[in-house]
């Protein structure tokens, strides 16, 4: 590590900041993302940024990183007033960055990768790129494949390439900004990570840690800024801060309660169940469907846990009828569904909302009203015609009944925020009340309050006696809301427990991949 | 201050109806500028190609003529491009229409009977349909790329064309210039405005738009269209791509060999080597300088429709190349797809 003995000694030495914040303040045509933000990383120092989705972190970070202007304010980096004017800079500067959305191609292997991005002035060499990946593990204890192609890593190790190719960069790293890092790994991954973290720190680099996980802040950062709607609330320690201290800085007024959790009175007849349910993949770096079995059962909320990546988009696909499989493979009410199309299984009842929101739950340009005839334009029809009048009035009062933010319903999908348009896709399956509803990642990226309404929306829908999949990676969110969980991994599906009888490190060694004891859990069930 | 693009926050609606006058504002400068650098007086050159043909009635004619096949192909050709289907073989569709259509004339020059013209319609709109079936059955059981199966399907419509009017479709008695017989009466769409080729097949071609427009809008149909934007997204609506390819195409086509059938029943009057003249590639440029809207492809149609005629005014006045009006063309393709830039973008200085 690149770092003189004097900056050495964390964050409670009266040392010069590495960098520094005044008055930072972002508008956006209609919203105004950071007001007055200002901010100080120590060398040395693990920094958290904590803040609900669409606080302003990530406007934040990308100002930091050259990526996005101020409109006004300043910026100090080692004492010195500066302007960035892009991430090359930042870079220069002994700044890297890791994105949510790794920069990584999926068929060059890890030392080709960081070939393409490092030494960009010398010649393309991935051997010697090796060597230093070698050196690197060593060095800071980060196990990376040099020479594996980054398809076949899991998503921790594609993270652990992403930040070594942050240490390796011409200019030695001074500051590691990590953009919501945890979002994607299993609990075990994520130790391994804040184990590589620390040690780097000990070592004197600054760390901007971003999150939204209250646990995670508290158990790894030296210090925490606190924002909300683009404004810092609060700087501590996070020695001096307890988790529901933080939990209340963060979100303001407590959220909302979730919804009381009522027994279902219902026989638990079998709605769907899919039994031997292997398939390809299409994808070239997706996960085949390894023998999928399980019951999907009326008034349940079945979890689905699991890293993303492990089957789940290619389960979802078969589910629905975006793929067709076997006829036998999947059963809905008994009756064989498995070459059906979407269009007939939304006949019988089965409605789904996918992970991709914009481009696929909704159509960017195409204005709300014909959104909500997406997927209910099967029963807008009379004498061939759309019944566009009654579509305006169904997408102006789904608007009104879910709390949905828009400029107009004949303004285009793409003008939501991610939150509002994730509140008008759910609104517009729930309002269906359909008998069988499966959800991929039903709240990524929706604040708090939003979260609620649409968890309570499936809370309604389970006690009205339909049965739903939900599919997602936040694991609290599924021991929340579900009966009973499953885990997916490598294109696999754990027995399915009941949620009260799930331990959750063993759920964590599963969602890794450790699938022993899978067959044993099976009878219990 | 150097200026930068910044993506706007929503398509500007302002720029979607601006970015046409400006490419054209534009082109026309290009335009006064070739015309400079080829030695004639660039204001000369510019009313005689712009202004010129709309100073008398007879002009108009033409202008409404010359621009009737353009709006039907070209609203033919937004539903396929809102489909996200490149068909690029309008011209050969277009071709297929007018030798379907002629074949009936062909077989009966003499014949006067009143269930002719209505039988050649249908078959020009079939010819031009059957046409487009080639590229869609290629794209949906093969995956054939549109873009070269219907764009190489031109130059076989061209060849096949070129067949049949200096061989066994020549008329006998044309000394030995290429092209069928004349059509009679019985076969020809009657003009409806007296001394000009202005008839009532351009009438019907400037109604597509119209309907095209309702169609997008009100129907199934047009719904799938509009969701094609995205395909995963037409996949979540439960809507079959295949599907919506080959009623693209067909649809497309259908219109590119009405329009051909016209133009041999109408103002040509005959089968020739030359009914083409690249109207179904102009049928491009009208369909994207009317922003893919079919109400749009109206006034598109009939600035590119007054190009061609300025053209022609131009050769004939100041012996301008006739090619000239092509080259216009493809220099306003240019300039309206970088304008269209706009829609998306902002100029923005960039304080330094």
């Amino acid at each position: 590590m690149n770092v003189t003995a004097d900056e050495k000694g964390g964050a409670n030495a009266r040392t010069q900041p590495r960098l520094e914040l005044y008055g930072i303040t972002k508008a956006f045509p209609g919203v105004v993302a950071n007001a007055d933000v200002s901010l100080s990383v120590h060398p040395g120092e693990i920094h958290a940024l904590l803040g609900e989705n669409g606080a302003g972190k990530s406007t934040l970070m990308k100002m930091i990183y050259g990526l996005l202007a101020p409109d006004s304010g300043s910026l100090m980096w080692d004492g010195r007033e500066i302007r960035i004017e892009g991430p090359m800079q930042a870079r220069a500067l002994g700044m890297g960055m890791v994105q949510q959305h790794f920069a990584l191609l999926e068929s060059l292997t890890v030392a080709e990768n960081l070939a393409l991005t490092l030494n960009r002035h010398g010649r393309w060499d991935p051997n010697r790129i090796a060597a230093r990946i070698e050196d690197a593990e060593r060095e800071y204890g980060l196990k990376v494949h040099a020479r594996r192609p980054v398809h076949r890593l899991s998503v921790g190790e594609r993270q652990r390439v992403e930040i070594l190719r942050c240490l390796l960069q011409e200019e030695p790293l001074k500051l590691l900004i990590l953009d919501e890092p945890t979002a994607v790994l299993t609990p075990q991954e994520i130790e391994g990570l804040f184990a590589i973290l620390r040690r780097l720190a000990a070592d004197g680099l600054s760390i901007l840690f971003v999150s939204h996980k209250l646990e995670e802040v508290r158990g790894l950062c030296d210090r925490v800024t606190v924002l909300r709607s683009g404004r810092v609330v609060a700087r501590r320690d996070t020695a001096d801060v307890s988790v529901e201290d933080l939990a209340a800085l963060m979100v303001g007024d407590a959220p909302p309660p979730l919804r009381e959790r009522k027994p279902v009175a219902l026989e638990a007849r079998v709605r769907m169940a899919v039994s031997s349910l292997s398939q390809s993949t299409l994808d070239p770096h997706g996960t085949a469907l390894q023998s999928v079995n399980f019951e999907l059962r009326q008034g349940e909320i079945l979890g689905l846990a699991g890293v993303s990546g492990n089957g789940q988009q290619e389960l979802m696909a078969a589910l629905v009828g975006e793929r067709s499989s076997p006829p036998e493979a999947i059963l809905i009410d008994g009756q064989a569904v498995g070459k059906l199309n979407v269009r007939a299984r939304r006949k019988l009842g089965l409605r789904y909302v996918p992970e991709e929101r914009l481009g696929k739950g909704a159509v960017p340009e195409l204005s709300l009203i014909d959104n909500v005839l997406l997927t209910r334009w099967a029963k807008a029809m009379q004498w061939g015609l759309l019944r566009l009048g009654q579509a305006r009035a169904a997408a102006q009062s789904l608007c009104d009944r879910h709390d949905v933010r828009h400029p107009g319903v004949a303004s285009p999908a793409a003008s939501l925020s991610g939150g509002n348009l994730q509140k008008f896709i759910m609104g517009r399956e729930l309002d269906e009340a359909p008998e069988i509803l499966i959800v991929a990642q039903p709240t990524w990226g929706v604040d708090v309050a939003a979260a609620r309404r649409i968890q309570d929306g499936l809370l309604a829908l389970r006690e009205r006696g339909s049965a739903l999949l939900v599919i997602s990676d936040d694991l609290d969110e599924l021991l929340l809301l579900s009966d009973r969980i499953a885990v997916m991994s490598g294109g696999r599906v754990s027995p399915v427990c009941p949620v009260a009888s799930v331990d959750r490190a063993e759920l964590g060694q599963w969602m890794g991949g450790n699938v022993s004891g899978w067959e044993a859990f099976g009878d219990a069930a | 201050m150097p200026l930068r693009l910044q993506r706007r926050a929503r398509p500007s609606f302002a720029m979607r109806l601006g970015a046409p006058l400006l490419a054209v504002l534009v082109a026309a400068v290009i335009a006064c500028g070739l015309l400079a650098a080829s030695g004639k007086a660039p204001l000369d050159g510019f009313y005689a190609l712009f202004l010129a043909p709309l100073t008398q009635a007879s002009g108009w004619a033409d202008v409404l003529t010359k621009s009737a096949p353009l709006a039907l192909i070209g609203a033919g050709l937004v539903v396929a491009f809102r489909s996200r289907v490149w068909n690029i073989g309008a011209q050969g569709q277009y071709i297929a229409g007018a030798v379907l259509g002629s074949a009936l004339v062909v077989h009966m020059p003499e014949s006067s009977a009143g269930w002719l013209l209505p039988s050649m319609i249908v078959l020009g709109v079939i010819g031009g349909l059957l046409y487009a079936a080639i590229p869609a059955f290629l794209s949906t059981r093969f995956n054939a790329n549109v873009i070269l199966t219907s764009l190489m399907f031109d130059y076989v419509a061209l060849a096949g064309l070129h067949y049949l009017t200096f061989g066994p479709w020549r008329d006998p008695s044309s000394y030995g210039f290429p092209g069928s017989v004349s059509f009679q009466d019985a076969a020809s769409l009657p003009v409806i405005w007296a001394h000009t080729q202005f008839g009532l097949g351009a009438v019907f071609a400037f109604l597509a738009a119209p309907l095209i427009w309702i169609l997008l809008r009100s129907t199934l149909f047009g719904f799938q269209v509009r969701v094609s934007a995205s395909d995963e997204a037409s996949t979540y609506a439960g809507f079959s791509r295949p599907r919506v390819v080959w009623m693209a195409l067909l649809l497309s086509g259908a219109l590119a060999g009405l329009a051909g059938l016209m133009q041999v029943a109408g103002p040509i009057n005959q089968l020739r080597p030359d009914i083409y003249s690249e109207v179904g590639f102009s049928a491009i440029i009208v369909a994207y300088l009317g922003q893919l809207n079919p109400l749009g492809v109206l006034p598109a149609a009939l600035l590119v429709g007054l190009f061609s005629v300025g053209a022609n005014n131009a050769q004939i006045t100041l012996g301008l190349s006739s090619s000239l009006g092509q080259l216009l063309q493809g220099v306003l393709l240019f300039t309206l797809l970088a304008s269209n830039v706009l829609v998306n973008y902002r100029l923005a200085k960039v304080s330094s």
